[in-house]
């Protein structure tokens, strides 16, 4: 299986790319964060403190801080690439269903996956350690300019933050790829060869049980915020119960999904006519697609708003902690990257595997701009959800917490931020859908037909 | 050539009273209605019939792809119903040969690393000779290092045999292996599988709904509605094609009720 698995890397390179990137980056911010700790425990712990108080105490603050965007990293890392490598798994669909006809054994094909993530793994760390360094260095600059800790602070970064990121890294990889070939291992081979390139289950027993823990989580996060915490601490909890809020309803988008696209079909149809009509009927067929799309615009709007408007509805109040902010800042800032890498990656993904459909469909008369149409419409429908979702999310993290600030309920801080997230996270799904479509039109029906 | 004639398994592959159903309570088709066969070893068999009328079920429960609601499936004289998947997994791999309509073959491997497969799935290293020795009995002994995408539909379809034919199976089934092929190439994998039938002794199970790749088999098997409605030996392209028009007109005429009604009755 491992020279099975290496070929695979080497003739779909392409497929592996967001998978690599999104690892990278991950590995990028771990190991930025295992820098800022060990900066941090250089100047705390006593072996090495030699220093004034009020700079432990800033060390101690930088601890903390990497340690908390460092876990919220690791997650979303685990998440992110988990996504990009069941749609690399997804695409291969046929080719699992192959191997599983021909004799190969669950349990093998696991392990293919696992050591084809694990060589894209070993490459995306590799190529972040140095990065990561100066990334470290950067943040630590930037935070000892906005004054939040002295100047006196000299990063340090050894080997030991280095190999617990890379470490770290390789385990969210690795946790990731157990994920998506769960269900190429688990499929029957005859239900995986007789099943049409369109998925339709899709809740499983752990899934479902996942969702349940992660909203009942955000759930609790959010009435303790509300009711026990008070003030600045109540922060401390409200930012965790966001992550629980989008991890659950993320691992129920498709459902979620398709109770929206029923409710924004008559508006749509009504709207653009015949293609809205046509983009409705796609969007239900693909729901499992159109959910996959869903997620990383309800994971960018959700939680940077959330994010973003906790620190404004915080210093509108009482003017909160600097490193507080910067974390919130930076993990609203990452957040949004993953989710252009997962967003981007989905939208391409989705567009090629259409080629076949898109040339069926100019034949019997569609010209390209109505399939551009449609897909723009498609996308229309993805950004609605997924801001509909993520505001969602935004909401039920902010609303306890200002309740828990001066019993209000909308967040403080400009309008313009949720509008300007929400706008570039739409105009990007707008324009990697039609971008890709696009591309995908330039080959001549017949010869896409024959091709494919 | 194995000549075991022990009662009882002289059959490669024995199905005994096998029903399938597909969907639920309320849309439930029938894909295999008690349907009881046996395919005698070094035969060469087609099974014939119109679309839905329960080939490729019949096929994917003949080769441990597909499960039985009831009755028996015995392959080389294993019971297939008390195997766990695993093990299903394992026979499949040791004991049987696939070859399908299309995407046999893993694009990013070679032709002779595909052919390997099975071998290596199975953790043994096979003898560059020995792959060298089943890609020229299929007559491709030059492409070896190619990728599948460098060969033709019918050779990729021969690779393919190649592949099936590594493991020496004790069956060999082919679902429509030459349904994407044209007349000529079609012709020259049917010629392929009967050689390894009737040359080295194999078993080959093939379904089709092509007459004249039917014709290339020993005996032919129709079924309609999910049951074995006829069976021919020896018979001509022709024969085969006029057999198979009756079958569609009785399967398919809508036109009749009164027919229907007393074929469901029965």
């Amino acid at each position: 299986m491992f020279t099975l698995a290496l070929q695979t890397l080497r003739f779909r390179r392409t497929s592996f790319v967001a998978s690599t990137v999104a690892l990278f980056f991950g590995a990028v911010i771990l190991t930025a964060c295992g820098g800022l700790m060990e900066t941090g425990i250089r100047h705390r712990v006593p072996p090495f403190a030699d220093v004034p108080a009020g700079t432990q105490q800033a060390a101690s603050r930088l601890i903390s801080m990497s340690a908390v965007f460092g876990g919220i990293a690791a997650m979303v890392t685990v998440f992110i690439v988990g996504s990009t490598l069941a749609l690399v798994v997804q695409q291969r669909l046929g080719e699992m269903a192959l191997l599983r006809a021909i004799g190969t054994l669950p349990g093998q094909l696991r392990r293919m996956i696992v050591v084809e993530t694990l060589v894209v793994a070993l490459l995306a760390v590799a190529l972040a350690l140095v990065p990561g360094y100066l990334a470290g260095e950067w943040m630590l600059a930037r935070i000892a300019a906005s004054g939040v800790v002295p100047e006196g602070i000299a990063y340090h970064a050894g080997w030991i933050p280095m190999v617990t990121a890379a470490g770290t890294s390789m385990l969210a990889a690795l946790t990731a790829a157990f994920i998506a070939s769960r269900r190429a291992a688990l499929s029957r081979p005859a239900d995986a060869l007789a099943e049409s390139r369109l998925q339709h289950r899709w809740l499983s027993g752990p899934r479902l049980a996942f969702a349940v823990l992660c909203l009942a989580g955000g759930t609790a996060l959010a009435v303790v915020t509300g009711t026990v915490m008070n003030g600045e601490v109540a922060a401390s909890t409200a930012g965790p119960s966001a992550m629980l809020w989008a991890g659950g309803i993320a691992l129920l988008s498709p459902g979620l999904t398709k109770v929206l696209t029923a409710v924004f079909h008559r508006p749509l149809r009504a709207l653009f006519g015949l293609t809205g009509d046509l983009a409705m009927d796609n969007a239900r067929a693909r729901r499992i697609r159109i959910a996959g799309a869903v997620s990383p615009v309800m994971l960018a709007t959700g939680l940077s708003t959330a994010l973003i408007y906790l620190q404004t509805t915080l210093s509108a109040g009482q003017g909160g902690d600097g490193v507080g902010a910067w974390v919130d800042y930076l993990l609203a800032g990452s957040i949004i990257a993953y989710a252009v890498i997962s967003l981007v990656n989905t939208l391409v993904v989705a567009a090629a595997e259409r080629r076949r459909e898109f040339a069926l469909q100019r034949l019997v008369g569609a010209t390209p701009g109505q399939i551009l149409a449609m897909t723009g419409i498609e996308s229309l429908l993805v950004t609605t959800v997924g801001t509909v979702l993520g505001t969602f999310v935004a909401g039920a993290t902010l609303a306890p917490f200002r309740m828990a600030l001066d019993g209000s309920w909308l967040p403080r801080g400009p309008l313009w931020i949720y509008l300007s997230i929400v706008g570039f996270v739409g105009a990007l799904t707008a324009l990697a859908s039609v971008s890709a479509t696009g591309a995908a039109l330039r080959t001549p029906p017949a010869e896409a037909l024959a091709t494919l | 050539m194995t000549t075991a004639t022990v009662h009882g398994i002289t059959d490669a592959v024995r199905l005994r009273n096998v029903r399938r159903s597909y969907g639920n309570e309320r849309n439930r088709v029938v894909a295999l209605d008690d349907v009881s066969v046996g395919f005698g070893r070094s035969t060469f068999t087609a099974v014939m019939g119109p679309s839905g009328s329960g080939k490729t079920t019949l096929l994917q429960c003949a080769a441990g792809l597909d499960r039985p609601d009831s009755g028996s499936v015995s392959l080389d004289g294993l019971e297939l119903a008390g195997l766990s998947e695993k093990e299903l997994t394992r026979l499949r791999r040791d004991r049987i040969g696939f070859v399908f309509q299309a995407f046999n073959l893993l694009p990013a491997l070679s032709v002779a690393d595909n052919v390997a497969l099975p071998l290596r799935l199975a953790g043994r290293r096979p003898s560059r000779e020995s792959v060298q020795r089943v890609l020229e009995q299929v007559g491709l002994g030059a492409r070896g290092e190619h990728r599948p995408g460098e060969l033709s539909g019918g050779q990729q379809q021969r690779v393919a045999i190649a592949r099936a034919l590594i493991t020496r199976p004790a069956v060999l089934f082919g679902d429509e292996p030459t349904g994407a092929l044209d007349t000529r190439t079609a012709v020259e994998v049917l010629r392929l599988l009967r050689q390894a039938v009737h040359g080295d002794g194999q078993t080959a199970v093939m379904v089709t709904h092509d007459p004249v790749a039917a014709s290339y088999a020993d005996r032919v098997l129709f079924l309609a509605d999910g049951r074995i409605v006829d069976e021919l030996s020896g018979a001509s392209a022709d024969t085969i094609a006029e057999r198979m028009t009756r079958l569609g007109a009785w399967g398919d005429d809508a036109d009749a009720p009164a027919d229907r009604a007393g074929e469901a009755a029965r």
